[in-house]
């Protein structure tokens, strides 16, 4: 997944103060008009973003009940993209599948922002702690992310909680790494030492000075991470360390529509498709938003 | 452009070095096979002639070896007369000698047609992964497939499941069927030189017993103490069994229907307890070892000294040609890889299991020819805890059958209706042993009366641990079930889990209450018995309240009893199987099995033996 | 220099320690150990009970693990808890195969993403650039099993130019080794060749504008020459640096291919050793990889040390 761009994450360009969030948010909205491919990936992603949430009034069969009786049948008006091996229809399994997968991505991407700002800022604020936090970074990120989250998935069984705690976990070091970067480069600066001068204590020099400029840099990482996720669980899905069987994942549907490739290709094709397509869009985003928000970065991320 | 000018250093170059110079490495440390000596593989074919071969079909055709045995044991009853003064005695004899004539009459002699045998070429053929190769050590199912080309029996099935010698030459029985003698084939060498010898076989015997369902129920079972002492070698070829019940399924004891742990292994490997796993796979068969790679290919090639058994080829009985140089057994963990390579002639046999969809997917490609054998029927079942919480209610067992609809599951698991087929009998259709007792329930999808059931017992909203194991064979079909479940009202807490770890959940720590699983089904009393009915509660052993079960099975092997006789037993053992459920069957799925059109003599069974086979001259 | 690379070695000790503590700690939290994967209905709970005691996994977690550690020390990795062939035999074999894979993924990620990468800078913010750059983001998304199955299908069965499995080793010849590594070896090197051809562009961007670059220009060099000369080799640094890193990527992605094209590699070893809880041969293989990662990294610091005088260390 995301091995060289977090990794790559390491130093991180000394960056002025900054007005805040909202100078921020102006840069993506002009970032959207100006990047038509950006436009197009949010497009992307909204649709099967709200397709996902609104899975229960767009489809029209059980995602999970099976109906032997309409095995394998090809994509027709009733089932759009076909039924799988048992007889559920692949549309409403695709669709809902968004749906596991939005979840693990975001989850994800969550526990990774918070995760490594909190041992980021540990990290690089506390001297004491620094060493052996970034000595664990070290190891985890030793393991390729897949043999971790395979190594812990064995350990802790195959769950969407699990499999959201094993990437997180995978995906936390290079977040860390990146934020005490930050950190380090940052309480050298003027506008801290400031802050410092006037009283302001260190949890609130970390909260209103340190965390808000390292929000480009993390908003970057971040959509690395989600569209990483959603690769991830598909391939945990090949490992068959996955969602439980029955639920319907996108990496599910693709992993067990593989053995029917030379006579139902529908099985597994269209939720390969929508993961790509979702993947590719959450990717494209992330790029426009790393041109907008800091040219810069462009290099490291 | 001084950076520019240190860049020269390749860096990138540097290290693609590196790596090619550790490939390189690599190579030259593994060793290549080296090519078999080709005068050597010359001398065989001509030892092994195209006509001799085709004379073991005419043979086949027109005579049935196996009265041989038979007539040893008449000739033994002869001399047990002298020292026997009554009647009575002979007369049992007789009924013996003509209860097992009648068996070798119903035998249908296997059509064996060698048109155009070849020596030589490489079989690739599919295996299961196997941890180990020991053929006594636990899990040896994994690998007693590979392991039958390499090691011999004293005894092997035949296509219609009667046992037939194979490192024995004959054997008699004292008239009270108590003492067995047996003796050996001379000139039986081992692969690593040494002769065969009856000490050979008792200490193999002796280091399986233990676990060997079969063999401890004919020894063990039936005494108490030690019962080391009732194997006995009496001289180089000839050894002693000495029983204390008269019982029926003596021979096929020594053989099982598609494993056989029971092989005949030299010294270096009996003389160690069962737990120190030996991976040396010496034996006496048609292949020896050359190379295992775990978990990638285990690689045999022809043992040259090779003493084959007479007799016609009969599945893994009689005559074994090694045609092929070489056969390798390779791990391909995924079935659509398995599929991919059949098809690109990368594999010429897939011998692992596999589905009627993945069937379906080979079976328009004019190269490959799919076999699907009816010998070889796996029963899918229930396993419901019947000492658990749930499960010990008969009420909700029986709720269970007349719920489960066994077209659905069978489907889910093995795809279209010719891969599969629904079976009412507790004993495999299609045998001698099916019976239509008590089947009124089996398949009635009656879920009114189960709901009455269920809620009779109590059990509305009871927690049904479900342990599932990662394959899609037992997985889909788990889908069903539990969809069945929930309409009756229960709540499934379903649990994915792989082989180690749902060992551990159901072995171990005993917390489930119900999985699928499929097992090799009852296709005869008398073959694997033990396992099959002790192993009735999985890991409880299971014995009816009645003791009725117990009592029938009792009768069945200790009693010298007419088929017609034991017919009626097994009817018996049926009736009370149906009325305490200690599993609920679902179907029986049929064996697959590919083959590319280039290999010859291939005749399909529950498993094939890749012996007596070859390869096509062409590509 | 040669202080701060003593430096380096001595800190991945305490890397390599923490990767085997916790390697450890979840192959036995995880539920079944190897004695268990050898359950049927013949055997009996005792005799796995017996077989788990002579194995010594019954022993308590920290003495397994003591144990384990002193032979490590030793230099001895142990055997195959079932096979009972020592690890190093289990891994040569295999090692072969996973290093080539390893080898072509690089030479193709390579091959296909620097040059793209320049081209996509040549032409910024055009066409040409938006259509590579949107065929890498494809590169980065599509998981690669998915792609391989599809590979398989179109260029093993459709059009045989490529075995559909297994590996041939190079002794046997070096087109017939390619070709068994062809497939496999380009469906895992879109991946990290789309992070190539990502990096290489926005670094080249990035050198285009420099000053030397005007300079060049402006003396009148062709278009070329300022591109591949002096453009691209002071970009070329921080695209080794990435080395490293994608080659972590790529041993991930062995575990894939290694299972679809059935090669016999460590990645397969390693994912069966998991399941199997054979603990020695996992221990072993993701020591291997953290030292591999940990050494990789710091021969690309080396590196990147010698051709930058600017950077010390």
């Amino acid at each position: 997944m995301a091995v060289g761009e977090r990794s790559a994450a390491r130093a991180v360009p000394n960056r002025s103060p900054s007005a805040g969030l909202r100078t921020r948010w102006r840069g993506v909205r002009r970032a959207f008009a100006k990047n038509p491919i950006m436009l197009l990936g949010f497009v992307i992603f909204l649709i099967i973003s709200l397709s996902a949430l609104a899975a229960p009034i767009i489809t029209f069969h059980d995602p999970v009940r099976t109906n032997i009786e309409e095995r394998l049948e090809p994509p027709s008006a009733d089932h759009w993209f076909g039924t799988d091996h048992l007889g559920v229809d692949v549309y409403a399994r695709t669709i809902y599948g968004g749906r596991v997968s939005l979840f693990v991505g975001v989850s994800v991407a969550i526990l990774v922002i918070g995760g490594g700002l909190f041992f980021g800022l540990v990290a690089g604020y506390n001297r004491k702690l620094d060493g052996p936090i970034m000595r664990v970074a070290d190891a985890v990120m030793a393991f390729p992310t897949l043999l971790l989250a395979l190594a812990v998935a064995a350990a802790l069984g195959g769950s969407i909680r699990n499999i959201i705690l094993v990437l997180a976990i995978s995906g936390m070091p290079g977040m860390a790494r990146l934020v005490r970067g930050q950190v380090l480069s940052l309480r050298e600066q003027q506008f801290v030492e400031g802050a410092k001068a006037i009283g302001a204590t260190m949890p609130r020099i970390l909260t209103y000075h340190v965390a808000p400029n390292t929000f480009a840099a993390m908003m970057v990482m971040a959509s690395l991470v989600f569209a990483g996720s959603i690769v991830a669980e598909a391939g945990l899905a090949f490992l068959g360390v996955g969602a439980p069987t029955f639920a319907p994942s996108w990496g599910n549907l693709i992993v067990r529509g593989r053995d029917f490739l030379g006579s139902s290709p529908w099985i597994s094709f269209f939720p390969g498709l929508l993961l790509t397509l979702m993947v590719l869009a959450i990717n494209v985003i992330g790029d426009g938003l790393r041109d907008a928000l800091d040219p810069r970065l462009r290099r490291r991320l | 452009m001084n950076i520019a000018k240190r860049l020269r250093l390749p860096a990138a170059a540097a290290i693609a070095a590196v790596m090619l110079a550790v490939a390189l490495a690599c190579t030259t440390e593994t060793v290549r096979e080296v090519p078999v000596d080709r005068v050597v593989t010359q001398e065989v074919v001509k030892e092994v002639p195209v006509e001799r071969v085709v004379e073991v079909e005419k043979e086949v055709v027109r005579t049935v070896e196996i009265e041989k045995p038979v007539e040893v044991i008449k000739e033994v009853v002869r001399e047990v007369e002298v020292p026997g003064d009554t009647v009575v005695v002979e007369k049992e004899v007789v009924v013996e000698v003509e209860k097992q004539v009648v068996v070798t009459e119903e035998v249908e002699v296997e059509k064996i047609v060698y048109r155009d045998p070849r020596m030589g070429g490489t079989i690739r053929v599919t295996d299961i992964q196997k941890q180990h190769l020991d053929a006594a050590a636990p899990g040896y199912e994994a690998n007693g497939w590979s392991n039958t080309h390499i090691k011999e029996s004293t005894f092997q099935l035949n296509a219609q499941y009667d046992p037939r010698p194979e490192l024995v030459e004959s054997w008699k029985t004292s008239g009270d069927g108590l003492t067995w003698t047996f003796t050996l084939r001379d000139g039986v060498k081992f692969h690593n030189g040494d002769p065969m010898t009856a000490a050979d076989v008792v200490g193999s015997i002796k280091r399986v017993q233990d676990h060997d369902g079969m063999i401890s129920t004919l020894v063990k079972d039936h005494q108490d103490g030690d019962f080391d002492g009732h194997w006995t070698a009496v001289d180089r070829l000839t050894y002693e069994m000495a029983l204390e019940k008269f019982s029926t399924f003596v021979l096929s004891s020594f053989t099982q229907p598609t494993i056989t742990g029971q092989f005949i292994v030299p010294e270096s490997e009996w003389s160690r307890p069962v737990t120190d796993v030996n991976n040396d796979a010496v034996g006496t068969g048609p292949f020896k070892l050359d190379q295992w790679i775990p978990g990638d290919r285990l690689i045999v090639s022809r043992y040259e000294d090779y003493q084959s058994p007479p007799g016609p080829p009969s599945w893994q009985a009689g005559r074994k040609v090694a045609f092929a140089d070489k056969v390798e057994f390779i791990v391909v963990p995924d079935v659509a890889a398995q599929v991919a390579a059949l098809k690109a002639g990368q594999l010429d046999v897939l011998s692992t299991p596999f589905g009627g969809d993945t069937a379906d997917q080979m079976k328009d490609d004019p190269n490959i020819i799919i076999h699907t054998v009816r010998f070889g029927t796996a029963r899918m079942s229930i396993w419901p805890k019947h000492s658990g919480e749930i499960f010990d209610d008969v009420r909700a067992r029986q709720a269970l059958r007349l719920a489960l609809p066994s077209e659905r599951i069978m489907t889910a698991a093995y795809g279209s209706s010719s891969y599969w087929r629904t079976c009412a009998s507790m004993w495999t259709c299609d045998t001698f042993w099916e019976s239509d007792v008590d089947t009124a329930d089996y398949n009635a999808q009656d879920l009114a009366r189960a709901k009455a059931l269920i809620e009779e017992a109590g059990l509305v909203g009871a927690e049904v641990l479900m342990p599932v194991r990662s394959l899609p064979l037992v997985s889909d079909p788990s889908r069903i079930v539990r969809e069945v479940l929930e309409d009756l009202g229960m709540v499934v807490i379903w649990e994915d889990l792989d082989t180690g770890a749902w060992v551990e959940r159901v072995i171990t720590e005993d917390k489930w209450d119900l999985f699928v699983t499929t097992t090799s089904g009852f296709k005869d009393p008398f073959i694997g018995n033990s396992v099959h009915f002790k192993k009735m509660g999985w890991i409880h052993d299971y014995a009816d309240e009645t003791n009725e079960m117990t009592e029938n099975l009792d009768r069945l092997f200790s009693e010298n009893l007419t088929r017609a006789e034991q017919k009626k037993i097994t009817d018996q053992i049926q009736s009370v199987f149906f009325r305490d459920l200690p599993l609920v069957p679902l179907g029986e799925g049929f064996k697959n099995l590919a083959v590319r059109t280039r290999i010859k003599g291939y005749i399909p069974h529950e498993s094939v033996p890749m012996y007596n086979l070859w390869i096509e001259d062409d590509n | 220099m040669q202080q701060y690379i003593a430096r380096r070695i001595l800190q991945s000790l305490p890397i390599i320690a923490v990767v085997a503590v916790i390697t450890f700690a979840l192959v036995h939290v995880a539920p079944g150990d190897a004695a268990y994967m050898l359950f049927s209905p013949n055997v009996s709970v005792e005799q796995i009970e017996e077989l788990r005691r002579s194995l010594g996994l019954d022993r308590p977690m920290v003495v397994q693990f003591v144990d384990w550690a002193v032979r490590f020390i030793r230099g001895d990795l142990g055997t195959g808890l079932l096979s009972k062939q020592p690890v190093l035999d289990l891994m040569k074999p295999r090692l072969e195969a996973t290093v080539s894979i390893t080898f072509w993924g690089m030479v193709f990620s390579i091959v296909m993403g620097i040059p793209l990468g320049m081209v996509a800078a040549w032409k910024a913010h055009g066409l040409i650039d938006r259509a590579v750059m949107l065929a890498a983001v494809f590169g980065l998304s599509v998981p690669s099993f998915w792609l391989a199955y599809i590979f398989v299908w179109a260029f093993a069965l459709q059009l045989p130019w490529f075995p559909a499995i297994g590996y041939t080793p190079i002794s046997d010849g070096l087109w017939p080794w390619f070709r068994s590594l062809a497939m496999p070896c380009f469906v895992i090197s879109l991946h990290t060749g789309a992070v190539y051809a990502r990096m290489t562009r926005s670094t080249m961007i990035e050198v285009l504008n420099e000053d030397y670059v005007r300079t060049a220009r402006a003396k009148g060099l062709a278009e070329f020459n300022v591109f591949v000369r002096h453009a691209f080799k002071n970009a070329s640094i921080p695209i080794i640096t990435l080395l490293g890193f994608l080659f972590i990527g790529l041993i991930t992605g062995t575990i894939f291919v290694e299972i679809v094209f059935a090669i016999p590699g460590l990645g397969r070893l390693l994912v069966d050793a998991v399941k199997a809880h054979d603990i020695p041969i996992v221990q072993a293989l993701l020591m291997l990889t953290a030292l591999v990662y940990v050494y990789v990294n710091l021969i690309v610091d080396i590196i990147y040390a010698y051709v930058d005088p600017r950077i010390r260390y």
